[in-house]
Parts: structure tokens; C-alpha cells; sequence
């Protein structure tokens, strides 16, 4: 009797996840989905990416090793004009509160000249911004630059966001501009 | 033809692949780049940044290099700082302040 009970109960729970794969295919394949940019997520989906992003990251990044000298003049200069070439358009610059790029892409890129919140370990902060500057972002419009660019040059550019919330628009301009006789610095 | 066919079918690729790799250079970036526009610098309140902060030291030596750079016809800025090789081992080129090490 109890093993005729389990046999129905196993049965059920196949007829249900099957029922709820072939669900899930035919929802797939109807096309009723928005995929506009201009349209949000719903509440479970947002969640669920961006607790899937988050763990991503932090897991794939533990392990990268901080240069001691990250906060030196040398990586801010080299950082600042690959910062704004490659960067300022989507996470803006000093005096800048939005682009074409923060209005239309979504998820909106965050504004990196804004202080990270509370609490936010620095060494961390520098680990995950290295690793997604080198490898991006799968379907969130955040470009993987290791390809081009090599790990010394990410570092100056991880630099260069870690003083980025305190600079004045002069500041900026002044750090990010290459000027006539530094094009091939690096 | 078929010559033709072929050489069309090589250099193809070979002109794709030229333009991937320059799209990364840096001279590339560089194109029509402006001046660091130190003039607005003068009015900055220095005084709330201490001389060895890393932020401040490279405002001055960005600004001194296009300064020497405006005196001399525009010599090569950042030569010492290119004397680093880029993939130098992390952590053994400090060179700089501590008081902001992470």
C-alpha cells in the first residue's frame, strides 16, 4: 500500500515538472515577453538577475589580488583618459547627471561619480570593479575590455573610480584629458 | 577572376582584422583629444588637500608636464612615469603615498 502510495506521488511530481517544463518552453516560444529596453522587468525577474550578477561577481572576483599601489599619482593619470573615453559616456563625469546611454540602456548603469554606499569594503569594491571592467557583464550592455586592453591598464582605471566621486568637473577634465603629445602613452 | 576572386577573399579578412586591432589603441582614443585646462586649476582651494595626496600630485604633474610640454614644442609627457613597465609585478611599484593604500 505505502509503496503504491509513493509510486503515485513520484508520478505526480513528474507529471508536474514536466507539465511545468513544456509551461515554461511554450512561454519561451509565444513571444509575450517584453524584451523592450524601455519596459522593466517584473519584481521576481529584477531580483533574480540582479541576485544572480551579485553572487556572480563576488565569486568570480574573491580571488583577484589588489596592487598595493592602486592609489598612486601614476595610475590616476594613466586612468583618467581611458576612463573617459571608454566609460564617461554610460557611468558619467563630474557634473554630469545623465546621458543618452543612462536614459536608454536597461538596467541603467550605475553613476560611478556617486560615493559608494556605507559600508561597501574598499578592497572588494576594487576586486569586483576590476574583474567586471575586464570581463563585463553578459546582457547588461557592460562591454568586456580584457580582450584590448590588459590588466595593468584596468588597474589605472579601477585607480582613477576610486577618487572619481571626489573630483570637480575641473579636476576631471584636467586628469582625463590626454592632450596633443600623449596620444600612444600607453 | 578566380586570381582576383582570391586576393579579394584574403584581404578581406586581413583588413577586418587591421581594423579590429587599431580600434584599440589608444592614439586611436587620442584622436582630437583636448588640452588639460589647467587655467581653471588656479582657482581650486588647495588647502583642503594635503600635498601628498595622490589626487593633487597628479594635478600638478599633469599640468606641469603641459606646461613644459606648451615650453618646449610639446616634448613627450610622462616619461618617467613610462619608465614602469605596464605588466611590472602588482604591489612592487610604490612609488607613491601610503596614506591612501587600501
Amino acid at each position: 500500500m505505502a509503496r503504491f502510495r509513493i509510486g503515485a506521488v513520484a508520478l505526480w511530481l513528474a507529471g508536474f515538472a514536466g507539465a511545468l517544463a513544456l509551461g515554461g518552453l511554450a512561454f519561451i516560444y509565444s513571444g509575450l515577453y517584453p524584451v523592450g529596453a524601455d519596459v522593466p522587468h517584473t519584481a521576481l525577474t529584477t531580483w533574480a538577475l540582479d541576485t544572480l550578477r551579485e553572487h556572480s561577481v563576488a565569486r568570480a572576483s574573491a580571488d583577484v589580488d589588489v596592487p598595493s599601489d592602486l592609489d598612486s599619482s601614476r595610475r590616476l593619470l594613466s586612468g583618467g583618459p581611458d576612463y573617459h573615453e571608454m566609460c564617461s559616456g554610460c557611468h558619467l563625469k563630474p557634473g554630469k547627471s545623465k546621458s543618452d546611454f543612462t536614459l536608454g540602456l536597461y538596467p541603467s548603469p550605475p553613476d560611478l561619480t556617486r560615493p559608494p554606499g556605507e559600508g561597501v569594503d574598499r578592497v572588494d569594491l576594487d576586486r569586483r570593479r576590476f574583474w567586471i571592467i575586464k570581463h563585463g557583464i553578459k546582457a547588461s550592455g557592460m562591454p568586456a575590455w580584457g580582450p584590448g586592453h590588459n590588466d595593468e591598464r584596468i588597474w589605472n582605471m579601477v585607480s582613477f573610480l576610486g577618487r572619481l566621486p571626489e573630483m570637480s568637473p575641473e579636476q576631471y577634465q584636467v586628469l582625463t584629458a590626454r592632450g596633443d603629445g600623449e596620444a600612444g602613452h600607453h | 577572376m578566380q586570381r582576383l576572386l582570391l586576393a579579394s577573399l584574403a584581404a578581406i579578412p586581413a583588413l577586418l582584422l587591421a581594423a579590429t586591432v587599431s580600434a584599440h589603441d589608444p592614439s586611436e582614443h587620442a584622436s582630437g583629444s583636448e588640452a588639460p585646462d589647467c587655467e581653471a586649476m588656479h582657482g581650486m582651494d588647495k588647502t583642503k588637500m594635503e600635498a601628498d595626496d595622490p589626487l593633487l600630485q597628479a594635478l600638478m604633474q599633469k599640468c606641469m608636464q603641459e606646461a613644459h610640454g606648451d615650453a618646449a614644442g610639446h616634448d613627450e609627457p610622462g616619461e618617467e612615469n613610462d619608465e614602469q613597465p605596464h605588466d611590472a609585478g602588482h604591489g612592487e611599484a610604490s612609488t607613491d603615498e601610503d596614506k591612501h593604500k587600501h
